[in-house]
């Protein structure tokens, strides 16, 4: 029997046994098209059925699979003869693929033209296949969460500044209940947890939520149910989940481990979940990005307070709703708010982030930074690979002019060079490629350090499709002016000339000399970029941060619940300590503080001052740190009025300090010594200002000296304090002492965070010294390939004018005179190139502005060091091969004619 | 390329299509030309070779309808134009004059 090739008969049943296999049919329907496809797939299902009696049903599939398989390897072939007129494409793909196979030819023939462009080419196409590869993890990888575009975080601002700032527990249960914008609100914050009960006592990066915190971010754990959601009594805040890495760490990956108890800061928990190995933190800073557990936080009875703010939030959008319409609703619900409660909210707005704007904000403009300058190399690198195939196409002069007299047409030339420049291109990616490959471990570890752990790197098949796409792109584009050239070969002139060229003939020559004035002015412009990067970094690093980091360490630790229940024990604990570490050798002052400088770490407080007549609603938000005021001398922050107070003891009224921002901001007078305050969340509790101490840069480098005050430990004891060690020597000789002074003094409370200050700082400037230094490595590969590029091409016009410079020379001209010609025509063109390069830097300079520190964009230190350094690299690579002209000997010069 | 040369694969669907009586299409042509040489062909192949012949002018080919055949679909059919007995001779000329004197060998 035979079935029919449109396969509609029959049952199911009947129909996957008797006609051909659907999917290779399908196949077999886009491969052959036009009139003739009919014919072939009925032929093709005739064959089928005929196979299917002899055979059986599952080797004539097996059969036709195979066949339409033989179509798809032929396809250009059976295309070219199911449609007609089919001649002459099939003669097209016969011709293309003679022409790769004469390219190829043509480069196994030149190795050393060919090692250098594909080297070349491979180090522009490489640089950009990496960087896309960075880039495509942005933008193509979601966040790890579900939806992750439905999150949202929501902020308040601070009192008269716009700034985000963290939340108070009553907001945040009015948002979670009252909002219908939101599927589910959830509250986190951060903290560090002192681990122990099975090993030594650890402290890990640790995040309080609320119990269905990852409900909203839509990841379960791993292992284990997680936290009991519908039931939120106090026992059950008692549990805890682990991280993957963690629970490696320090469980060596027991399963049984759900259900165990563990020690948190003291107190036994229960292991309810491990999350999974790929999970992370949605936290801008990497370091809490890697939170390693998870208590559960129950807020219900803390409704009333609405003036402590120590929560972030996170929510998930209800379907259908806009982040706009999520916002307005916010926007609303905060005024209902500030009205309901002015003392805590007046003054205060409510902003909503999408996830992503808030995770890649920060990382986006160094991405399209990066993105500009890869394209930048591989400009300059198609400028000089066409330069290299322009000169070689002089020596190709006759081959084209044969080949056009042999009755080549000008498009077929045309091709031919273009598959020329694509094959080429396509070595240099394909070298790229595997340099890429070979370092995706490396990119991997630059994104996760200096961009974000959240998303992972790697080379995919959007990278090969980029790739590929570039090195096309790029083939046609450097083939072009040699195509141009070669379009028009003067037939003539290259046949009965033969090789007495002169100079390459006036159109390449331009051609040539643009290419070099564009390369000169790329590389000026990344040239310019990277010392605008390199300045703004070294600015940045030299701010004066308002302290002495350099020889002191610091480490940080948090005095447990159960051991030191109350005030008086918490100020015991850290006083014995503060005592046992300055007895520690080599330790020359300590000093203890809430939370270091250059922490994301805050304490905002509203402050109302006494006779001032403000109404609390208005009172200004200021920022302020608990301290032992030794801290002020370890540091080295001045003091500038006033005298410290004693830090173990006060009396009825909390002696505290201002910083000289916070003075001058409300005693303009001079008058802050003597003040009073109160906090709005403590309003029983009068402070009083004693000293005045100098600005401090305590949110980084870059950030300002925010007014702020600080309060003796014994007028707000806390349990998690950091200290500030000053060694009379080498700061890192004293660090394995006091880690044991740490230890000593409680076993379970481990030193968390030891380290130099100074290392920690440099940490917080990691990413702009990666900028810079990506931009330094872009600005140096194109300074190496445009210097190349030049001497190329200068060496090659000075080779073809040999003979007129051997004439020059025996009619009299002097060697200067000579280097000076050649140098003149090269000089013009490097300086139209700068030109052109401090244009483009100014644009550049304008775009990144906001990566900048400290230099404007317009930077002329930049700009002059950009030239300098261009110019003298230009003007070298011409004058080598000026002295080699002048060296030429006359009579020889005109023999090699 | 020489209009008149014949590749061995052409050269066996031309006796294949001689064989089957001067005219047929692609099924029978397949299973004669696996029959015979004890190969798997690859219909793909085929139809290469049929266009390629086609167009050296040694076959010429007619579309056979549905309603003609009284099959579902169309088929093409091929036939031999007289122009094939000049390359199909030469080239057995050609073969036979390189065996010529070498037979022994095989029966080694």
């Amino acid at each position: 029997m035979t079935v029919g090739g449109d396969g509609r008969r029959g049952t199911d049943a009947s129909r996957s046994d008797e006609t051909p296999p659907r999917g290779a049919r399908w196949v077999l329907c886009r491969i052959v098209s036009g009139p003739e496809a009919q014919v072939v797939l009925g032929e093709l299902a005739e064959g089928f059925a005929s196979r299917r009696a002899r055979a059986g049903p599952r080797a004539a599939r097996r059969w036709y699979r195979r066949q339409v398989w033989g179509f798809a390897l032929r396809a250009v072939a059976v295309r070219a003869l199911s449609s007609r007129g089919e001649e002459e494409r099939m003669s097209r793909f016969e011709d293309v693929a003679s022409d790769v196979r004469w390219a190829l030819r043509g480069l196994r023939k030149r190795p050393t033209f060919t090692v250098v462009a594909v080297a070349t080419l491979a180090l522009g196409i490489g640089a950009n296949s990496a960087i896309f590869t960075l880039v495509s993890s942005h933008l193509f990888e979601p966040l790890p969460y579900e939806r992750p575009d439905e999150l949202v975080l929501i902020w308040e601002t601070g009192r008269n500044n716009m700034e985000v700032n963290t939340v108070s527990p009553g907001n945040y249960l009015t948002w979670r209940d009252e909002t219908a914008s939101f599927e589910d609100v959830a509250a986190y914050n951060v903290d560090v947890a002192t681990l122990s009960g099975d090993g030594p006592a650890e402290r890990v990066n640790s995040s309080l939520v609320a119990p269905h915190f990852f409900n909203v971010l839509g990841v379960a754990p791993a292992l284990g149910p997680g936290f009991d959601v519908a039931s939120a009594r106090m026992a059950d805040a008692m549990q805890v989940v682990l991280s993957h890495s963690l629970w490696v760490r320090r469980f060596g990956g027991d399963p049984t481990v759900v259900g165990r108890d563990v020690r948190i800061d003291g107190r036994p928990h229960t292991v309810v979940g491990v999350m999974p190995r790929d999970y992370r933190q949605p936290e801008r800073s990497l370091t809490w990005q890697t939170t390693e557990l998870w208590r559960p936080m129950l807020l219900d009875d803390s409704r009333e307070d609405r003036g402590s703010r120590y929560l972030r939030t996170i929510a998930r959008r209800a379907p259908g709703v806009s982040v706009e319409q999520a916002r307005q609703e916010m926007t609303l619900l905060g005024r209902r708010l500030a009205e309901e409660y002015p003392e805590a909210n007046a003054g205060r707005a409510v902003l909503v982030r999408t996830l992503d704007e808030y995770l890649m904000g920060a990382v986006r403009p160094t991405l399209v930074m990066l993105l500009i300058a890869g394209a930048a190399v591989l400009l300059i690198v198609c400028a000089n690979v066409a330069n290299l195939t322009l000169a070689r196409g002089e020596e190709r002069r006759s081959e084209f002019a044969l080949r056009s007299a042999l009755g080549s047409g000008r498009r077929r030339l045309l091709r031919q060079i273009i598959v020329e420049g694509v094959v080429l291109a396509l070595l240099g990616a394909a070298v790229g490629t595997v340099l890429v490959y070979a370092g995706a471990s490396g990119l991997q570890s630059i994104q996760s350090r200096y961009f974000t752990g959240l998303v992972d790197v790697g080379v995919d098949w959007r990278v090969i499709v980029f790739t590929v796409a570039v090195a096309v792109w790029s083939g046609v584009l450097f083939g072009l002016p040699l195509a141009r050239a070669a379009s028009r070969p003067d037939l003539r002139a290259a046949l009965v000339e033969g090789r007495a060229r002169s100079g390459g003939g006036a159109r390449s020559g331009a051609t040539r000399n643009l290419l070099i004035v564009g390369q000169v002015g790329m590389a000026t412009t990344l040239l310019v970029v990277a010392a605008l990067l390199g300045r703004s970094f070294n600015r940045l690093i030299n701010v004066p941060p308002g302290f002495e980091p350099d020889g002191v360490v610091a480490f940080s630790v948090t005095a447990p619940e159960p051991t030191y229940p109350d005030r008086a024990s918490i100020l015991r604990y850290h006083r014995d300590l503060s005592e046992a570490i300055a007895a520690v050798p080599g330790v020359e002052a300590v000093g203890i503080v809430s939370d270091l400088m250059f922490t994301t770490e805050n304490m905002n407080a509203d402050v109302v001052i006494e006779g001032r007549g403000v109404e609390s609603g208005d009172a200004p938000t200021v920022e302020f740190h608990v301290v032992v005021p030794d801290y002020f001398g370890v540091l080295g922050i001045p003091l500038l009025a006033g005298e410290l107070p004693d830090g173990w003891r006060v009396g009825a009224e909390v002696p505290v300090v201002v910083n000289r921002r916070m003075a001058e901001m409300h005693w303009p007078e001079g008058e802050a010594v003597g003040a009073r305050f109160t906090m709005s969340w403590r309003p029983d509790v009068v402070h009083r200002v004693v000293a005045e101490v100098g600005d401090v840069l305590d949110d980084g480098y870059d950030g300002v000296a925010d007014p702020t005050f600080y309060v003796p430990l014994a007028g707000m004891p806390r349990r998690r304090m950091s200290y500030v060690v000053r060694a009379s020597g080498a700061p890192e000789d004293v660090v394995a002492d006091v880690r044991a002074a740490v230890t000593l003094m409680d076993p379970d409370i481990p030193a968390g965070d030891l380290g130099l200050l100074s290392e920690m700082m440099a940490e917080s400037v990691a990413r702009p010294r990666a900028a810079s230094l990506i931009g330094l490595t872009f600005a140096l590969i194109a300074l190496m390939v445009s210097t190349a590029g030049i001497y190329g091409v200068l060496s090659y016009a000075v080779q073809a004018r040999t003979r007129e410079i051997g004439i020059r020379s025996a009619l009299g001209a002097d060697g200067r005179e000579l280097v000076s010609m050649v140098m003149r025509q090269a000089t013009r063109l490097i300086l139209v190139g700068l030109i052109i390069g401090t244009l483009g830097a100014l644009a550049a300079g304008r775009a990144m502005a906001g990566l900048l520190f400290g230099v404007p964009s317009w930077d002329p230190a930049s700009l002059f060091f950009a030239a300098l350094v261009l110019g003298a690299a230009g003007l070298l690579a011409s004058w080598v091969p000026a002295r080699r002209a002048v060296a030429i000997d006359p009579t020889e010069a005109l023999r090699s004619e | 390329m020489g209009r008149s040369s014949l590749g061995e694969f052409e050269q066996q669907v031309l006796l294949v299509i001689l064989r089957l009586g001067r005219e047929s299409y692609s099924v029978p042509i397949v299973a004669e030309l696996e029959a015979r040489t004890g190969r798997a062909v690859a219909v793909s192949a085929v139809y290469v070779a049929l266009r390629r012949l086609e167009a050296k002018g040694l076959l010429t080919s007619r579309l056979e309808t549905p309603a003609e055949s009284g099959e579902p679909h169309p088929r093409r059919h091929f036939a031999l134009t007289d122009a094939v007995l000049e390359p199909l001779r030469s080239a057995r000329q050609s073969l036979l004059s390189l065996w010529d004197g070498l037979e022994p060998v095989l029966d080694e």
